[in-house]
């Protein structure tokens, strides 16, 4: 593989404020753009879903092989080392892991695909910034409906429009004409409040859902509802203080509240997470090998798009 | 850790040889047995539900966009759209991701035509409603509370606004189907909703709903994989007690372990000790 | 039986109500319950007491208004650690509303300890990065990587930052969030540069973080508005954790009354019921 490439692609995808080239190429990237979507929506129905497939294992494989091959630091210690695993390694591999350890461009914990690292994950903010529009739009869309059909939610789909045109104004008087207090306004007074008032909620729904969920009806109910007793005294003053009279050090001193609490979590809790963790870890791995490969029957894949 | 080191290439490479392995053999008509998920079997309930009360049902991806879990989730929601398009009953998608949206759209669009009735779908029941936390939760809120829904799905990343949409949900009177991959939500979700799939169940969801063979052959394959890293944890406890024991305390120094043992196991307790990282 | 079945299903906004109550009160009324300081909150402490001079720290976040109450204690007692210390720390937020919220803070802290923006703190401002090039960059060359903060000004320029060059000149990264995260720092910081991370999340979040703490992955957690709490009493200044937890302690307390309240009365009910028939 050629490293020549990364040096020219890596000084093209690199932000350069204030160049003098800057209109052009924004201008060249927007016509490049528009003729590829183009190009894309001209693209005979059967060859849609191979371009797809490609697309996809494509940068599947770009991710797998920059994660699985070795860096530079891992082929220089192979093939330094005298043991006769790495001599083998050396023997079967050399071919490979010599001209990455000769390689001067590379820092020590990289392979030759890391060069692209940066460049790819730039491409893929590229993608997610056409979709910042693609929300304004919908949202735009949906409230505009809203209030032309007078719908149930008419009221406060115009609380949209006032909202957007309102920081639209504030934002411009704060960068073009130097006043930011309406801004501030806009953010620190009603944004942020609005904010904090809606996280604020969760107190009052989990006193009524935990007094709803709690009843000990079964064996495991009662166990979950004195695990959950028990946590939540240990994190609270009061239950520091309901087994104070307990000592600080020795046998007993472990039925001091706050240390159970720290049983509960640090143990059964940390081991069950774990367990669910390996679990979702594997499920993300079989899901993730069928979406690269493929093999997803799911309605985004199935049929010819 | 920024690179594979030979103990993750390897297990790894195995985890997935497993996983495509019984996905081609359930393709070749392999019989596969998968238990009975209560959560997900609900899905029908909840769907029916709202269509005998003639109300909406109200659908949450979480918060974050595009990922494994976001894909896993669309393909749940595909199953509901298909299901409720049977039965005539209208689905609002609640977005936080404009990503997610498109896919969301596309994924309605389908299920609709799958059905027989793109007459049914309405654009504007795939809502993108905001990228903020709270913002979207209020939104949310304000969806549900305004259609009176009469089922609600949760399954994705949901973070903090999680009890507050399961919370709103019951006091619309919905039943609820939740289902995340983020644990710390779990207890918020068992608490508030009907039913709750619990951490890899929510990767089964697609195939225990559509008992499509790639999906279900996936499924036994994650279950082998499991059985894999079971055996690796088991193996790595005693290679690391070993290890220990042998030459790493002073009682098996005392005792001349580290003298005994063959170079093989070594090698093993080498393999399963090994450090993570580059 | 009528009053077992009463106390067995409250209406809700009579909790709400009580709720409102308890947690008001301990902001009227002064007082101080006792604090026992959690292992997991004394690694914290403990890692940025020992953060060598010549090393930066870095307080990475998400936390926006809405977490204000959890997030911003635990913020304000590691800014005020590392004043004290005299570590000049990097704040790096991964949102815009963190990046005012944090900045705002520190220039609170900082009036208080005589303290001055670039010579002990910078703001690296907002960054839309993916995580794993940054921290990539931040390994190879981290004023390269940063090249400036948030007022646009060359981070080379500024006092706090002479010196560091890479990301093994950083002693400590604390992760303050309301939606976890800790994952990738713990991928792209610790397992690869080795650098210490502390992890400060919501409390709805907590439970995640023993995992890591147990396999050593963080030095250690600073679990909701009670681990600010916990660190106010570490380093003895009564901030707006020790403040608030005492509200906490009565909403807590609230639940546990509320809780026990509905089982008594459906235990006493079923009893009832059992005798009747």
């Amino acid at each position: 593989m050629s490293t020549g490439l990364a040096l020219p692609l890596g000084a093209f995808f690199q932000a350069q404020p204030n160049h003098k080239l800057n209109a052009l190429y924004i201008a060249g990237c927007l016509f490049a753009g528009g003729l590829f979507i183009a190009l894309l929506t001209q693209t005979p129905k059967r060859f849609r879903k191979p371009l797809i497939v490609s697309a996809t294992f494509i940068a599947g494989l770009y991710f797998s092989l920059e994660f699985l091959l070795p860096p530079k630091a891992t082929a220089e210690t192979v093939l330094a080392s005298h043991s006769p695993w790495n001599r083998t390694m050396s023997a079967l591999f050399g071919w490979f892991l010599r001209p990455l350890a000769s390689n001067s461009r590379l820092a020590p914990d990289e392979n030759w695909l890391s060069l692209y690292l940066e460049n790819v994950n730039t491409v893929w903010q590229v993608i997610g910034a056409f979709t910042f529009a693609l929300g304004l739009w919908n949202l735009i869309h949906l409230h505009f409906r809203n209030v032309v059909h007078v719908t149930k939610g008419a009221f406060a789909s115009s609380f949209f429009f006032l909202g957007l045109a309102f920081m639209i104004f504030a934002g411009y008087l704060k960068q073009f004409s130097g006043i930011p207090d309406l801004f501030a306004f806009a953010t620190s007074g009603l944004f942020f409040q609005l904010d904090a008032a809606m996280f604020s909620l969760i107190a009052f729904f989990i006193i009524s859902a935990a007094y709803r969920a709690f009843r000990i009806r079964s064996f495991e109910a009662s166990i979950m509802m004195a695990a959950a007793l028990l946590v939540m005294l240990s994190q609270i003053p009061v239950g520091a203080w309901l087994t104070s009279w307990l000592p600080d050090h020795g046998l007993l001193s472990n039925l001091r509240i706050e240390r159970v609490g720290q049983w509960v979590l640090r143990q059964p809790n940390a081991a069950a997470q774990r367990g669910i963790n390996f679990g979702l870890a594997v499920g993300m791995l079989a899901t993730g090998l069928r979406i690269w490969l493929s093999l997803e029957r799911g309605s985004y894949f199935e049929r010819d798009v | 850790m920024k690179h594979a080191n030979l103990s993750v290439a390897l297990i790894e490479f195995i985890l997935c040889f497993l996983i495509l392995y019984k996905i081609v053999s359930a393709r070749r008509g392999a019989e596969l047995f998968i238990r009975k998920i209560p959560g997900l079997q609900a899905i029908d309930e909840a769907v029916g539900r709202a269509t005998e009360m003639g109300r909406a049902i109200f659908y949450s991806p979480g918060i974050q966009g595009l990922n494994i879990v976001g894909l896993q989730s669309m393909s749940i929601l595909s199953h509901i759209l298909r299901l409720a398009a049977k039965f005539r009953t209208r689905v609002i998608v609640a977005l936080a991701d404009a990503v997610l949206f498109t896919i969301a759209q596309e994924v309605a669009r389908e299920a609709y035509t799958h059905e027989g009735t793109p007459e049914l779908y309405e654009p504007q029941d795939i809502q993108f409603l905001s990228d903020q936390q709270f913002a979207y939760a209020s939104a949310s809120v304000g969806v549900m509370t305004r259609e009176r829904v009469a089922s609600c799905f949760y399954f994705g990343n949901f973070f903090a606004e999680s009890l507050i949409l399961a919370e709103t949900g019951h006091h619309v009177g919905a039943i609820q189907v939740a289902g995340t991959p983020e644990t710390a939500q779990l207890p918020f979700f068992i608490a508030a909703c009907d039913y709750t799939i619990i951490g890899d169940e929510y990767y089964a969801g697609s195939a225990y709903l559509s008992k499509e063979p790639t999906l279900l052959g996936s499924l036994v394959g994650q279950d082998w994989a499991k059985l894999v890293l079971i055996a690796c944890v088991v193996l790595g406890v005693i290679s690391v007690t070993v290890a220990g024991i042998s030459g790493g305390t002073a009682l098996g120094a005392q005792l001349g372990l580290d003298r005994h043992w063959p170079a093989a196991l070594l090698k093993v307790v080498e393999f399963f000790s090994l450090p993570v990282g580059g | 039986m009528k009053y077992l079945l009463a106390i067995q299903t409250i209406d809700r906004r009579i909790m709400y109500l009580l709720l409102v109550v308890v947690v008001a009160i301990p902001m009227f009324v002064r007082f101080q319950m006792p604090t026992v300081v959690n292992p997991e909150v004394q690694g914290v402490y403990d890692t940025v007491e020992h953060i060598p001079h010549g090393q930066i720290a870095i307080l990475t976040g998400d936390w926006g208004a809405g977490t204000i109450a959890e997030s911003q204690p635990q913020t304000a007692a590691l800014m005020t650690h590392l004043f004290r210390r005299n570590i000049p720390f990097a704040i790096l937020p991964f949102a815009p509303q963190t990046s005012t919220l944090m900045e705002n803070l520190a220039e609170k802290i900082a009036q208080k300890e005589g303290k001055k923006y670039g010579d002990d703190w910078v703001n690296w401002g907002w960054r839309v990065v993916p995580l794993p090039s940054f921290f990539k960059g931040l390994g190879k060359n981290l004023p390269a990587t940063v090249k400036q903060d948030y007022k646009g000004v060359p981070i080379e320029k500024l006092k706090a930052m002479r010196g560091i060059k890479t990301i093994r000149d950083v002693g400590f990264i604390a992760h303050i969030t309301p939606v976890g995260g800790i994952s990738d720092l713990i991928a792209f910081a610790h397992e690869a540069y080795g650098v210490p991370l502390g992890y400060a999340p919501t409390a709805v979040m907590v439970a995640q973080g023993y995992d890591p703490l147990d396999a050593n992955q963080i030095v250690g957690m600073l679990p909701g508005m009670v681990g600010a709490a916990q660190y106010e009493k570490l380093l003895g200044i009564p901030g707006n954790g020790l403040r608030w937890s005492n509200s906490l302690s009565f909403a807590e307390l609230l639940m546990i009354g509320l809780v026990v309240l509905a089982n008594a009365g459906y235990f006493l009910s079923r009893a009832a019921k059992g005798a009747s028939s």
